[in-house]
């Protein structure tokens, strides 16, 4: 089976964008199949041609019935990352999966609080490893290189919490 | 902090609304969403991540419960008696308000013939 990978624009940054461009692949026959490397790609892999539709919801750690619920709904789980990001398709012309007046209310809202929470740990991580990098830069110099990594590793995990958390934070100040 | 449930206020949004009106007798999620389209005709479609965060809202402010006969696999629910009286309020405001703009549109139009 023919396989290929494109990139992921990142959901905070491009979901809608994203979820065109998964749509006309799909129509083109190169079908979602997950997310790889990471969740830095989207897998696809080469089928039927089909008019589908893509949605994702965010959902922190949800039951069996939640994805039972969506199947009913003619929505077909593609994949998660890590417990939150969910990935569902369905035929064109299946209802949304938010309806009425609530739509996408409190739809990114536990993610966000979530992502804050991140982005204040590996800060606070962060500042730790920078502290004793510069303490042991006079008392343990072989400590110097290793600490400078966790450093280094620490931060990007901040950046990667902190810029979706910015993201969302201002879509839902802007809705308001 | 949460912020207190809107639900509580006794307004129900639309789909807070129609499942609480169908969980009068015990169902099953599933069930829901297909009760209200079927009765409405389709006119009211209840998707699938509005009925889960809704009846877990529902269920965290006490206003439905979990059936005593389901398992751990099918999750069955049922209107308390708090979800009974919010539901009677806010069926009680919905009338006032459609009284209301009945009303103006009586009033409305008997301007008009005066004119």
């Amino acid at each position: 089976m023919k396989t290929k990978y494109i990139m992921n624009g990142g959901l905070a940054f491009s979901e809608k964008k994203d979820i065109k461009k998964l749509e006309k692949l799909a129509a083109e026959g190169w079908l979602l199949e997950g997310l790889a490397w990471g969740g830095f790609c989207y897998k696809l892999v080469q089928g039927p041609a089909q008019d589908l539709i893509y949605t994702i919801d965010f959902q922190a750690t949800p039951d069996s019935d939640y994805f039972d619920i969506f199947k009913s709904a003619g929505w077909r789980h593609i994949t998660s990352s890590g417990q939150q990001i969910h990935i569902f398709a369905a035929p064109k012309g299946t209802p949304p999966i938010y309806s009425g007046n609530e739509i996408e209310e409190g739809k990114y809202q536990d993610f966000t609080v979530n992502l804050g929470k991140g982005a204040l740990y590996s800060f606070l991580i962060m500042l730790v490893f920078m502290l004793l990098m510069y303490l042991s830069k006079s008392y343990y110099a072989f400590m110097y290189y290793p600490l400078f990594a966790l450093t280094l590793i620490s931060s990007m995990a901040f950046i990667f919490c902190f810029m979706p958390y910015l993201s969302y934070k201002f879509k839902a100040q802007a809705k308001q | 902090m949460a912020r207190k449930s809107a639900l509580e206020t006794g307004i129900l949004n639309d789909s807070a609304f129609y499942i609480l009106s169908t969980l009068l007798e015990e169902m099953h999620g599933y069930l829901i969403m297909k009760t209200i389209e079927e009765a409405t005709d389709g006119s009211a479609i209840i998707g699938p991540a509005s009925l889960y965060t809704t009846l877990k809202k529902l269920l965290d402010s006490g206003l439905i419960q979990r059936s005593k006969t389901d398992d751990e696999t099918t999750k069955i629910y049922l209107i308390t008696k708090k979800g009974k009286n919010i539901l009677q309020q806010d069926i009680n405001r919905k009338q006032r308000m459609i009284a209301f703009a009945e009303n103006q549109i009586k009033q409305s139009t008997g301007d008009k013939h005066e004119n």
